[in-house]
């Protein structure tokens, strides 16, 4: 199926941009998968989650409201919002 | 399994600073001689780090207002303006805020805290737009929570980041409410006033400003750096607190805009919470009278605040951008900061281990705040304790007094 292997291609690109965005903010090298949990295993707090977010702003041109990371755990969930608010930009 | 479990990962962090012999959550004070002065196990402390900018936490006329209004009115009001009423002081309180600011409305909180909370929450909601630099104050980021809105940061202190951000929303832009503080608390940095009123002209947004540190500080008048930058017209909210120039506790919002009583009835940091003490509004009422007319104590703030910080920056210590009340020493780490907090609180010195994450790019500093109250000895010999614990521990490189 073209249509689900775009989507996911799409967030394999997306959770790469995280990867890096994080390693900005941390000044450090992330190993990640979508299924990495932000706060427990790369050992980020609200604010370097905040930074993390800003640094993505700007990689997206886009507006990552604060309050929408309530329901963000994993690097997948943060990727699915970016390509969420990307589509609707 | 405890609910607190959540929390451990602090324990190591707290262990550690404790075992280092410095616990700043439980220093203990046997006396408070002064503005200025502590006793601490029986040894008298300088105290460097209150926020008493103007020194009036034993002003004799603010003591005088608080006793008489405690003898007259009680220990407390013992419940919200809402259920309990408004005490005469209340009125007065708002009325002379309003006045000093030149507003039309002024609203007194519970704390400065619960000013941002009930302010901020109270102006936006869902659906709204809330723009926060990214240093912004605890109470700010509550605020924000409180709220509901759709909260974006913009990179601290920098005008074009904000505009940048601003541009992205598109017109979400327009009526979206910007805040920034006059002084930073931590480094003591000052927002660039004139360049954001400037953006969120063109934004046709609204400007709240936290003057909680610089209320009394900054301006000819006091006003702060609204004042002080010249854009007092087009800055739309102030907040501010009575914990830090006046010498008290509490907190309040002044603004121009129409149907402002409407804030007394739907923010609810000010519908449900008990209102300041008789007490506590008079000595106010009293440290804002004394902060109008004794314009004195601001420049011996500014001379004091600049003897502290180039003493510090000419030894070769790390401080901010310019002179502030707010001096903050950065320290090459944690561990150093800890020591170094440690050793001046040996020899007489108090002041705050500010350390990650409540610092800005998780900096671990020693944060100063000086007071007009402050003699020049006094702060020479603090001047004296940290060059000499400095080059005793490495952090400087030659005597200062040898090369001057
Ligand atoms: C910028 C800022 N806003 C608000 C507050 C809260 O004020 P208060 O301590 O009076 O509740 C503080 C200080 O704590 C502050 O630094």
């Amino acid at each position: 199926m073209g249509g689900s292997s775009m989507v996911e291609l799409a967030t394999d690109l997306t959770v790469r941009e995280v990867a890096r965005a994080a390693e900005t903010v941390l000044g450090r090298s992330v190993q990640v998968t979508p299924e990495t949990d932000i706060a427990r295993d790369l050992a980020v707090d609200s604010l370097a989650l905040m930074n993390i977010v800003m640094e993505l702003e700007d990689r997206f041109d886009l507006s990552i409201p604060l309050d929408r990371l309530a329901t963000v755990q994993t690097v997948g969930d943060l990727s699915e919002l970016i390509n969420k608010l990307r589509v609707k930009a | 399994m405890s609910l607190l479990d959540k929390h451990l990962g602090y324990r190591a962090p707290l262990d550690g600073i404790r075992a280092a012999g410095a616990d700043p959550s439980a220093v203990r004070f046997d006396a408070v001689l002064s503005p200025t002065e502590g006793m601490l196990d029986g040894r008298k402390v300088i105290l460097l780090g209150t926020n008493n900018y103007l020194g009036l936490t034993f002003d004799p006329a603010c003591i005088e207002a608080s006793a008489d209004a405690v003898r007259q009115w009680g220990t407390g009001t013992t419940g919200s303006r809402f259920a309990n009423g408004t005490f005469a002081g209340h009125t007065a309180l708002e009325t002379a805020l309003a006045k000093f600011y030149g507003r039309k409305h002024a609203m007194v909180f519970t704390t400065g805290y619960q000013a941002n909370l009930g302010g901020i929450s109270g102006l936006v909601g869902r659906g709204d737009h809330l723009i926060l630099d990214a240093d912004s104050h605890a109470s700010i980021y509550d605020a924000a929570k409180l709220s509901g809105a759709e909260v974006i940061r913009f990179r601290h202190n920098d005008p074009e980041d904000l505009a940048k951000r601003l541009r992205r929303m598109g017109d979400a832009a327009k009526g979206s409410l910007i805040v920034v503080e006059g002084i930073y608390s931590m480094i003591g940095d000052v927002a660039p006033l004139k360049e954001m009123v400037a953006i969120k002209k063109e934004a046709g947004a609204y400007l709240l400003v936290d003057e909680a540190h610089s209320m009394g500080v900054l301006g000819e008048k006091g006003r702060g750096l609204a004042e002080a930058a010249g854009v007092e017209d087009d800055v739309d909210f102030i907040v501010g607190t009575f914990s830090k120039s006046l010498g008290a506790v509490g907190g309040f919002l002044v603004s121009d805009e129409d149907n402002f009583d409407l804030l007394r009835i739907v923010s609810r940091p000010y519908m449900f919470t008990a209102s300041l003490p008789p007490a506590v509004i008079a000595s106010t009422l009293t440290a804002l009278k004394r902060l109008e007319e004794d314009s004195s104590l601001r420049a011996q703030l500014a001379a004091n605040a600049d003897r502290l910080y180039e003493g510090l920056r000419d030894m070769g210590y790390a401080v901010g951008p310019h002179a502030s009340p707010i001096t903050a020493v950065v320290m090459p780490d944690q561990a150093t900061a800890v020591m170094m907090w440690n050793a001046l609180l040996a020899n007489g010195v108090y002041l705050n281990l500010a350390i990650p994450p409540a610092t800005p790019e998780n900096k671990s500093l020693l944060r100063s705040s000086v007071s007009a109250a402050h003699t020049a000895e006094q702060i020479d010999a603090v001047l004296d304790i940290f060059e000499r614990l400095g080059l005793e521990y490495g952090l400087l490189q030659r005597p200062r007094r040898a090369s001057a």
